[in-house]
């Protein structure tokens, strides 16, 4: 397993029902099985693992074709795009004018970042 | 993409959301001493006229900062999403991070309903001694301290009044 039960399942569980972590602890445990999951896929598809989301990004933009295995290229892929749709997950929401901003933002990255991580990476379950 | 075009347009945000904050703490430094010293004065000659002016004011000068935080949060809205492009953008990401309606610097006039999101608990810190203020005045307003106490004007001075 590439990434261990409790956190897939947590990742799971937001991807079915995005809107019970659009706050609060949830939210924050997500933030944490989120962080904890890419490190979990980078240090055994890749070998590595980065001191945060930022440079985890860089690195991976940075990865060569050839660099990538071939078995995990599709993961690599898909992570990437979710740690993308994955940043205002980590922006203040106090300044936003809209309070069911969160909720829409929160239901794109569920639907375009977590949902096909978490299928990609039931896959090598 | 350049990086110029994001980097300057988030340093106007900057400017802009200093700017509105320097603006909100005039505007907060006024009511401080306008509204204590209107008080005062009103206690002073035992005029309850006055604390209802203080109250007035309180409320007309929490509605003006309110406005003016209300623009000044979409600025920092409008800062939160150029950050995201820049950040797109230090990643190398291949398609950097665009937000629907571009770089703009137009704003929402401020709302009723922007007011009421200001009274939130979280922003006690911002509403909490405009709250002070009013309920102090018009408590004062409604005791009228200083004019149970007869009084007669000043030998020397007139236009002072001095308690028995």
């Amino acid at each position: 397993m590439i990434v261990d039960k409790d956190t897939l399942a947590t990742l799971g569980a937001a991807a079915k029902s995005p809107e019970a972590y659009v706050s609060g602890s949830e939210r924050q445990k997500l933030r944490a099985a989120f962080d904890f999951a890419c490190s979990q896929i980078t240090n055994h598809t890749l070998g590595f693992e980065s001191q945060n989301r930022m440079m985890l990004r860089a690195k991976l933009n940075s990865l060569a074709v050839d660099e990538i295995p071939k078995d995990y290229s599709k993961l690599i892929t898909i992570l990437k795009k979710a740690l993308k749709s994955a940043e205002p997950l980590y922006s203040s929401k106090a300044y936003q004018d809209d309070e069911n901003e969160d909720i829409v933002q929160m239901r794109k990255f569920a639907k375009q970042g977590l949902k096909p991580l978490v299928d990609c990476i039931e896959q090598f379950a | 993409m350049d990086k110029e075009l994001p980097l300057k347009t988030w340093e106007v945000y900057q400017g802009l959301v200093q700017g509105l904050g320097e603006t909100c703490w005039k505007i907060r430094s006024v009511f401080y001493t306008a509204s204590s010293a209107i008080m005062a004065y009103g206690y002073i000659h035992a005029e309850p006229v006055l604390y209802i002016v203080a109250a007035v004011l309180s409320v007309l000068l929490f509605l003006l900062e309110a406005g003016y935080k209300q623009i000044q949060d979409q600025y920092i809205q409008k800062s939160i999403q150029i950050e995201r492009t820049l950040n797109d953008l230090l990643v190398n990401e291949e398609e950097p991070y665009i937000h629907k309606r571009g770089i703009s610097t137009l704003v929402k006039t401020p709302t009723w309903r922007g007011y009421f999101k200001q009274l939130r608990w979280r922003n006690v810190l911002f509403w909490g001694p405009y709250f002070c203020v009013l309920v102090c005045s018009l408590t004062l307003a409604w005791l009228q301290p200083v004019t149970a106490e007869s009084k007669k004007p000043c030998e020397e001075h007139p236009r002072v009044a001095v308690l028995d």
